[in-house]
């Protein structure tokens, strides 16, 4: 696959560009430094391609201005749960079938 | 960390080369005799030494192993004319369609041809295999083109006849082509161009030049009890072959005339064809001397008999047996009824030891027909012994006299061993638990009716399996962790799946209100049957007579210290509970182990019923004192209610004239209501609903009268219904049936729906030639004022029927897609595990949660999926603060 591909720029929140991050529903997004992130693999045991993946086509990756190999922590709150800490790395759409 | 792995990278079928056939041959076949004049194996016949043997004495004459290690080789049989492989006659004629008569390339110009071949590369190089599709394409365009793009030749319609025949449609008339032809022409296509059209090896391997041989193994030769030889179906088909090849090559070789060659090609073409597959269109099937077709390879293979679907997919066990289940109170939970017949054929495997060695005997004495007998002996040394066949007592003394430690004895199944429960569909851990044996006279399996809700089971029909695990570790593995006992809780959310049912919980119900009393002499008789020994409680009357409560009674199975309190299934759910003032004694309160107010029903008992009673007992005391609590619990009850009595009868439900009175009015008002909602319709005042057209919201309205109607209808008949009627009472209890049965049964069946609608459908404009066109009331649209006890009328049995097909459909389409979807689902979870950091993991160690259920809780250890029932706690503490 020889397409070029696009650079996904953060563009600010607008009408028609809304910010996801104060959605209700969209839990929060941090992208990890590269120290946390090693921090996490090791202290699960795993390495990076283990880890849940997300696109970097979602828009809350786009927004965030996660790049493929970040890790990315997301903390969900539910009433089962409570607060729950996921990761997932973010993966090239285009890589993935 | 990584584990090694070693990746398939892909697996190929295609024809094999003539070579590669005559590479792993081992002999050519030439004799179409299989044995010569004294009955040994001929050379170079079918069952030539050197294909390897199925005898079990002597040694195959290519590896030199025993029939029983040598896997067989194949040999090959040298065809006198090429013939056309049968499974590849399509493939042979797209190709030749869409190829050039004279130069053999694809009849397409060079430079699409280009394209498409830079496509196909692309998709390869991708997949790793052709595609079909691109070939597909490029035969769709070729096969129309009338001269060739390359060499310019004039190109004719080739047809497919039958099975195997090609002709080609010259101006000279319709022309054979010969498979040597054929096989000519495929040769001289170009490896770019057979990619092309979805070959990878040679085209011209579809047309067979040699046929292999499959070893004897493959088609073995049974033998008779006379004596004889019978042969496999393949073999009497190579048979065939052979001895059609060897007539035509003499006859080539003695220049005969082409019509006896051809004659004789056909013939061979025929055998072939039919020897790969027996079922070809537009070819008779080949038979046997009897008249029964010959089984060919492909028949071997395909259908539910076939291969795959049989052998490779399916699988089968020993040790097992199926019968029909019926119901046995007096088992306990965790036992099976076997039926003795059952018993017999069933074997568990005894190492000889000297603490059995006598018993063993005794067992051995009794043969294999005697019931608590031995059907197999096996020795140190591995030679087994059948005893079956073994009649003489004296003779079985003897055996029973030679066994020493060491021996194994295969004796009949007995009380007390450990087997498998199953009933399909198996979609439960639950719908496999161990129980142990009670050897039983009749010929089904008994079991308790406590177990009947995690199997899904009832007695109308239902067959279960049992297996029986043969080594110490699976019966050891079986008994902790399969155990009956084991599973009250279902891992599902922690409560209790087994539990009192049916007539159970209606005699708890009968014997824990208020009203009832005992006498010393009936309170000994009840706990006779749980072999209680203990001291009685102090009697609740003195005077004049010693009696107990029924909750006295029941107080003797709960523990000791046990505090709890619940609201029963009776429950009216009052505006404002009064607690232990509760009118219907619905309060159920138990302090240290005694049940002060509150009668048993479903709720405290029933199975599915989290925070019950028996919920609690199997959290706090454990799995095995729930599982004697059960045991004790339906005895006990099973014993009072044999006394007490308990009938249901049409009466129970009986209502005087003026609910008939009050009910009628109740449906003029329903009627009424409606048609006043039909005139402000016709009016066209009525206001539109958002999101629905004007008759559709005149439909809702309608309905929501008729449902509301129905509901004051059943509202109205239960107040005329005694509460303490048995009908009444095993709904209240929650033994069986619920409000609307009865509703339907004594007051209004109601709406019959289709579609989730009112019946509309029928006539014209009208649902029955019965009613006028555009009524809309609800006697024309399938509304049931009668009740099944006063009967339907014809048009309204007519609806109902309407009615009741479709739920009958629905369920059937349902219960296969969410079957369905639920195999799907298992299939793709069934590899996640949770892994000692509690995260979730599948079998690559991927991880897909990283906390199991984002809370860590096992639910199958959770109080109803929370982690401590705080509140339950409070409650008890409370309580037993409160008593004190």
């Amino acid at each position: 696959m020889s397409k070029r591909r696009k650079e996904f720029k953060i563009e600010p929140a607008s009408e028609t560009n809304p910010d996801l991050t104060k959605h209700v529903l969209v839990p929060e997004h941090i992208v990890l430094s590269e120290e946390e992130a090693k921090k996490i693999l090791s202290e699960y045991h795993t390495t990076l391609d283990q880890l849940p993946r997300i696109l970097d086509t979602d828009p809350i990756v786009k927004q965030i201005g996660a790049k493929p190999g970040d890790v990315i922590k997301i903390i969900r709150r539910d009433d089962i749960a409570g607060r729950y800490v996921y990761f997932r790395r973010v993966v090239r759409a285009s890589e993935v079938a | 960390m990584s584990v090694p792995i070693k990746k398939i990278k892909k697996i190929s079928f295609e024809p094999a080369s003539p070579d590669y056939i005559r590479r792993i041959s081992v002999v050519e076949v030439t004799s179409s005799d299989i044995y010569d004049e004294d009955g040994f194996p001929k050379r170079k016949g079918l069952s030539d030494r050197r294909l390897g043997l199925i005898e079990p004495y002597g040694r195959c004459e290519t590896c030199g192993c025993p029939s029983y290690t040598c896997p067989g080789h194949f040999g090959h049989i040298e065809l006198a004319r090429p013939v056309i492989h049968p499974l590849y006659a399509k493939k042979i004629h797209e190709i030749l369609s869409a190829t050039c008569r004279r130069c053999s390339r694809i009849l397409l110009p060079k430079e699409v041809l280009k394209r498409y071949y830079r496509r196909m590369r692309e998709y390869y190089e991708k997949n790793g295999f052709l595609s079909e599709e691109i070939a597909k394409e490029i035969v769709q365009k070729a096969k129309n083109v009338k001269y060739c793009p390359h060499c310019g030749a004039e190109q004719y319609k080739i047809t497919l006849v039958g099975a195997t025949s090609f002709y080609e449609k010259t101006p000279y008339g319709e022309e054979l082509l010969l498979p040597a032809q054929i096989r000519q022409r495929l040769t001289l296509i170009s490896d770019e161009d057979a990619r092309l059209l979805g070959v990878i090896t040679r085209p011209e391997y579809m047309v067979l030049t040699v046929l292999p041989v499959p070893p004897p193994a493959v088609r073995p030769s049974v033998f008779l009890e006379s004596g004889e030889r019978a042969e496999d179906d393949l073999t009497h088909k190579l048979t065939d072959i052979i001895r059609i090849n060897n007539r035509l090559r003499e006859n080539i070789e003695a220049g005969a005339p082409q019509i006896i060659v051809e004659d004789l090609s056909n013939l061979l073409q025929y055998h072939v064809t039919t020897y790969i597959d027996n079922s070809m269109p537009g070819i008779p099937p080949a038979k046997h001397r009897s008249g029964r077709p010959l089984k060919g390879i492909a028949q071997r293979l395909e259908g539910k008999m076939g291969r795959f679907r049989k052998n490779l997919v399916g699988k089968r066990v020993n040790f097992s047996a199926r019968t029909v289940i019926s119901p046995d109170p007096y088992l306990e939970i965790d036992e099976v009824g076997v039926p003795i017949e059952i018993a017999k054929i069933l074997t568990v495997p005894e190492r000889v030891t000297e603490y059995n060695i006598e018993k063993l005997r005794k067992l051995i004495m009794n043969g294999a027909d005697k019931y608590p007998g031995v059907n197999y002996i096996i020795r140190p040394d591995g030679r087994k012994r059948n005893l079956r066949f073994i009649k003489d007592p004296e003779k079985l003394k003897k055996i029973a006299e030679s066994i020493e430690p060491g021996y194994i004895v295969e004796r009949h199944l007995m009380d007390g061993d450990i087997v498998l429960f199953n009933r399909q569909p198996s979609l439960h851990r639950l719908s496999m638990m161990a129980h142990r044996v009670r050897v039983l006279p009749y010929k089904t399996f008994r079991l308790h009716l406590f177990v009947c809700p995690p199997y899904n089971a009832d007695f109308d029909g239902d067959e279960m399996n049992l297996h029986v695990p043969q080594a110490r570790e699976a019966q050891a593995e079986a008994r902790l962790l399969m155990n009956v006992i084991n599973q009250i809780l279902t891992p599902r959310y922690g409560g209790p799946i087994m539990g009192a049912l049916h007539d159970f919980i209606t005699s708890a119900y009968l014997l824990t209100k208020k009203t009832t009393l005992l006498t010393k002499k009936e309170v000994w008789e009840l706990l006779a049957n749980i072999g209680y020994t203990g001291p009685l409680p102090e009697p609740a009357i003195r005077k004049p007579k010693e009696l107990w409560t029924g909750k006295q009674i029941f107080s003797i199975l709960l523990p000791e210290g046990l505090t709890y309190s619940l609201k029963a299934k009776i429950c009216e759910a009052c505006e404002e509970c009064k607690k232990e003032d509760c009118p219907y004694d619905a309060y159920v309160l138990v302090i240290n182990g005694k049940l002060l107010l509150g009668v048993i029903d479903k709720k405290s008992i029933g199975p599915e019923q989290p925070e019950s009673i028996l919920h609690v007992i199997a959290k706090d005391y454990g799995n095995e004192f729930a599982a004697d609590f059960l045991n004790k619990l339906s005895r006990i009850l099973l014993s009072f209610l044999d006394r007490h009595g308990f009938s249901i009868a049409p009466t129970d439900i009986d209502v005087p004239e003026e609910a008939k009175r009050v009910a009628k009015k109740k449906m003029d008002e329903i009627k009424r209501k409606v048609q006043e909602l039909i005139e402000i319709y016709k009016r066209g005042e009525l206001k539109r609903l958002p999101g629905h057209t004007l008759r559709e919201t005149l439909e809702m309205k309608i309905m929501q009268i008729l449902a509301e109607g129905r509901d004051s209808l059943g509202e109205i008949i239960s107040r005329y219904i005694k509460r303490e009627s048995p009908t009444a009472l095993i709904t209240r209890t929650g033994a069986r049936g619920n409000p609307l049965n009865i509703t339907q049964t004594a007051a209004c069946l109601g709406q019959q729906s289709i579609r989730g609608e009112r019946v509309l459908r029928g006539f014209k404009h009208r649902t029955l030639s019965h009613f006028k066109q555009y009524d809309l009331g609800p006697e024309a649209h399938g509304f049931v004022f009668s009740n099944y006890k006063d009967g339907l009328t014809p048009l309204e049995l007519f609806f109902h029927a309407m009615g009741g097909r479709e739920s009958l459909v629905d369920t059937a389409v349902r219960t296969s897609q969410s079957g369905y979807m639920y195999r799907r689902l298992l299939y793709a979870l069934e590899d996640l595990y949770v892994d000692y950091d509690g995260t979730v993991r599948d079998a690559d160690r991927n991880i897909i949660q990283f906390k199991y259920g984002g809370d860590g809780i096992s639910v199958a250890k959770s109080d109803h999926g929370k982690a401590v029932n705080v509140k339950k706690i409070v409650e008890a503490v409370l309580m037993t603060e409160g008593a004190k």
